[in-house]
């Protein structure tokens, strides 16, 4: 298992102290990582470098959105070929996302969107599945992608892709945000099954369903153009 | 008396704002100007006002007020939100910006080359 330095993962992180270390050593070994600090008030800016990632720190908090993008970029700077997005809270699963980029190079796609829905959940809430469905259906006619899953932060971008999709929703509304410019874009992407497990850590901090009101008031309000 | 007065006061300070201040479209200065001397004049001829709402079908001119203010308060309610969203997209990217001017790069002892791009 040799370290990918053309394969970059993207991990925002927002006061993951107690976690991000782990998800970064996880990673460390087969590709680089930057972990984007996005205003956090403990200390995962520290754990995150000490686990071996880049470190590029929001001085406020912006969001998960706009953390995404300013890893993008550094990635993009440091000369990626293939951009991974990846949970910072343990969620993802370092050998699933390693097969989904294999597979974007394979079969020469721009994007790999991982799918808890063709794949496994553990521990899933039921308010959260019935959310995250509202959200596929809503995504489907709204973008005409033929979608199993939706808000799922475990991703495969080409360097084409990744330059080409501008995050302009600082917050949640960014994953519905990159559907829609993969479909304006009409980008050659697939879906891949992948496991996400609802820890007790991650669960403490997962989204809360009042979030997906913020969500919707984000998309209504549109972004910056 | 004292409160037809102050409002003439009020109406009179927004009218003197309104025509010195820079507005970023020209019809938005003209309506305020126009809302604040139809505010002076129906201070003093508040029957006039009463005429008026029964013109376009409302009960009271107390009545045609409160709905007036409710929605130039909605109004200036979208307006704040929407400058204060812009306001914050400024400051993401300003944030972002430093964010990867100041990255921090890990040691890595007989790293390979490229790691620091
Ligand atoms: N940069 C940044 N990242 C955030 C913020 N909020 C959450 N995150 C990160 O986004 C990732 C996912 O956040 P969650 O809140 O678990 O959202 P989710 O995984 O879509 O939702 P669940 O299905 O409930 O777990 C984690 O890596 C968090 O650290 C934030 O304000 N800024
Ligand atoms: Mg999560």
């Amino acid at each position: 298992m040799s370290r990918d330095n053309t394969l970059w993962f993207v991990i925002a992180a927002f006061n993951e102290g107690p976690m991000i270390s782990e998800v970064v050593r996880g990673v460390a070994p087969h590709a680089q990582v930057v972990v984007v600090d996005d205003g956090s008030a403990d200390d995962t800016g520290d754990q995150a470098l000490a686990g071996g990632a880049c470190v590029a720190t929001h001085l406020v908090n912006r969001g998960q959105g706009a953390a995404l993008q300013t890893g993008i970029d550094f990635a993009l700077a440091q000369g990626a070929g293939h951009v991974v997005t990846f949970d910072a809270d343990g969620q993802h699963d370092v050998a699933e996302a390693l097969e989904m980029v294999a597979r974007c190079r394979a079969e020469g796609l721009d994007a790999v969107l991982g799918s808890r829905f063709l794949g496994a959940t553990v521990n899933m809430p039921f308010s959260r599945r019935l959310v995250i469905k509202a959200a596929v259906v809503f995504t489907r006619l709204t973008t005409g992608l033929n979608l199993t899953d939706a808000h799922n932060g475990l991703r495969v971008l080409s360097r084409d892709a990744a330059r080409k999709i501008r995050i302009r929703q600082d917050r949640m509304a960014h994953a519905s945000e990159i559907l829609s410019q993969i479909a304006r874009l009409r980008l050659n992407w697939r879906e891949h099954p992948v496991t996400i497990t609802y820890s007790e850590y991650s669960l403490a901090k997962g989204q809360k369903i009042s979030n997906s009101v913020r969500i919707l008031e984000d998309m209504l309000f549109g972004a910056r153009s | 008396m004292i409160v037809s007065l102050v409002a003439t006061g009020l109406f009179l300070f927004v009218l003197f704002v309104a025509a010195v201040r820079k507005f970023t479209f020209f019809g938005l200065k003209v309506s305020v100007m126009l809302f604040a001397a139809a505010g002076i004049y129906f201070v003093w001829n508040p029957d006039q006002m009463t005429r008026l709402a029964q013109l376009v079908g409302v009960g009271r001119g107390a009545d045609l007020i409160t709905y007036a203010t409710t929605v130039i308060l909605f109004l200036t309610v979208v307006g704040a939100i929407i400058r204060e969203r812009r306001s914050g997209d400024v400051l993401t990217l300003l944030v972002r910006r430093l964010a990867i001017q100041q990255a921090r790069f890990p040691e890595r002892p007989k790293a390979g080359p490229g790691s620091r791009g």
